[in-house]
């Protein structure tokens, strides 16, 4: 194909993307496939694939349906907690997705998906045909899994584990704790969308503490025995907060019970702990879009099958990542960027009636201690036939005796990179 | 070698083929292989993450495996190329190599 056939043809699936009503599925002169494409959910696994759909098959018409015009980095937010950086900077635009790539962007919030006749709903009753749907719905949270703490608490109480809003309101309540106050972190049961994540927030508020309020403590309740790059984590406390962050596993304290709000009062199985700030990061399933539409299985996540990503529930949905079970895989942004990739160049083959290509996918999450020390955790895996589901073929962490200031080095680029991966 | 000894031989060799292939025949495509490597390698960010687009294949498939057998030290590297086997180095490079800064 010549560049000007290209650039006609790109600018033709603009056009009739953004202003023409939905025409069936046909094959172009080409032998590309115009099939409709809808990806719900613009973070970081739907941007990806709305992107990636584009760069494999400029012909697709591609559709990103969001809530917002614009998109909170979950990745980088404990950073803005601690207030080494501002709000500002984790905003992602879809803007270069629509003007360089030609996907059509649709604010709106997908309330149902009919995948026998090819529509997702929205609120307000505009419905969107497709010849397939990639679901992207992120996390929900278990409002019923811990007494004391349910939606309505988390307006004064932050999990601050998703949106602008539950990220500002813990970073204010930080900066205005009175000195030598008590941080609690409630750690969330597995699995939930970023593993290290609690604990990475847990060494940036320690770093922030030690500037600012440096008598004050941290507490860290887990319902879990053991967490993502644990030792390093450990190693790290000691080296950079000492006696300043506890970690007090179900092993010693048992579970985490319930939540008194009006006292920030945490109980444990054997104990209680008051906290100055609470935080309280809740047990999690896929988003509320996934259970709406069937996708989820008795696990409250979405079975998938990993070469293509296609619902093991709905044939002709496909979901990818937080919502997804794609173990052992973790939850992550860099997780979701990999499946969506898998996930689009499937969708490719699947509506030119070929069966998708093998699967290759990789992890890498970094996580900061403080501005010039992190550590990292990755993963590479592939599609093991004998069963049927995704497999490590290498993992590592930072060797214990590695250069942190490197992997921060590392981490920054990487932060700089991913968003342009994604979103550019 | 009679005609049956012959087809024998051959019914087992294809047999063999057969039954080793889940281990050493299909492997993901180039593009597969290469896609997930761009969340880091952007074509526009070079300053600490190296660029791979155009990169000599020779040079890639080297690197890859001197990270993979600790030959070199890098921050993550090492633990990456270890997921990989030689024909894959191959199949990344030949993807990098044909590619100037447009990812697909």
């Amino acid at each position: 194909m010549t560049m000007d056939r290209r650039a006609f043809l790109k600018t033709l699936g603009a056009v009739s993307a953004s202003f023409l009503p939905a025409i069936a599925r046909a094959k172009s002169p080409m032998g590309q496939s115009k099939a409709r494409i809808i990806v719900v959910g613009g973070g970081y696994g739907g941007a990806t694939t709305a992107k990636y759909l584009k760069l494999i098959d400029p012909s697709l018409q591609v559709t990103l349906v969001h809530r917002e015009w614009r998109y909170l980095s979950c990745p980088g937010s404990n950073e803005v907690i601690a207030e080494l950086r501002t709000a500002g900077w984790l905003r992602r635009s879809y803007d270069t997705l629509a003007r360089r790539h030609g996907v059509r962007l649709v604010r709106g919030d997908a309330t149902h998906v009919d995948a026998q006749r090819g529509l997702v709903v929205l609120r307000d009753q505009t419905r969107l045909p497709f010849d397939r749907a990639v679901l992207s719905p992120g996390i929900g949270f278990r409002w019923d899994a811990l007494e004391g703490y349910d939606e309505e608490t988390s307006r004064l109480l932050p999990h601050a584990w998703q949106g602008a809003t539950q990220v500002e309101l813990l970073r204010k309540q930080l900066r205005a704790m009175r000195k030598g106050g008590t941080v609690i972190i409630v750690a969330p049961p597995n699995p939930y969308r970023c593993p290290p994540g609690p604990y990475e927030r847990a060494s940036l508020i320690a770093h922030y503490l030690k500037r600012h309020n440096p008598r004050a403590k941290l507490l860290i309740l887990d319902p879990k025995t053991q967490f993502s790059k644990q030792a390093l984590f450990l190693k790290g406390w000691e080296d950079l907060y000492p006696g300043m962050i506890e970690w007090i596993p179900s092993s010693k304290e048992g579970a985490v019970e319930r939540v008194e709000p009006s006292r920030r009062v945490v109980h444990t199985e054997f104990g209680q702990h008051r906290a100055d700030v609470l935080n309280v990061i809740p047990a999690q399933k896929a988003g509320v879009l996934a259970e709406i539409a069937g996708l989820t299985d008795d696990t409250g996540w979405c079975p998938v099958d990993p070469r293509s990503f296609t619902s093991s529930k709905i044939p002709g949905i496909h979901v990818i990542g937080d919502a997804c079970i794609a173990s052992p895989m973790p939850k992550s942004a860099f997780a979701a960027n990999s499946q969506a990739k898998v996930c689009a160049a499937a969708v490719v083959e699947l509506v030119n009636d070929r069966p998708p290509s093998l699967p290759s996918l990789i992890n890498h999450c970094y996580s900061f201690l403080s501005p010039d020390y992190a550590i990292s955790v990755t993963g590479v895996y592939e599609y093991s036939e004998k069963d049927r589901e995704l497999a490590a073929t290498s993992t590592g962490e930072t060797p214990m005796d590695a250069d942190r200031a490197r992997e921060a080095k590392y981490a920054r680029a990487w932060q700089r990179s991913f968003a342009i991966d994604v979103f550019g | 070698m009679q005609p049956k000894a012959s087809i024998a031989v051959l019914v087992l060799l294809l047999l063999h083929v057969t039954l080793a292939q889940p281990e050493t025949s299909a492997r993901p495509t180039p593009e597969s292989l290469a896609r997930p490597c761009l969340a880091c390698h952007t074509p526009t960010d070079r300053k600490t993450i190296p660029l791979l687009f155009a990169k000599p294949e020779r040079d890639f498939t080297k690197a890859m495996r001197q990270f993979r057998d600790d030959q070199r030290s890098a921050s993550v590297m090492n633990r990456i190329a270890r997921g990989y086997r030689d024909e894959d180095f191959g199949n990344m490079a030949k993807y990098f190599r044909n590619r100037d800064r447009s990812p697909r």
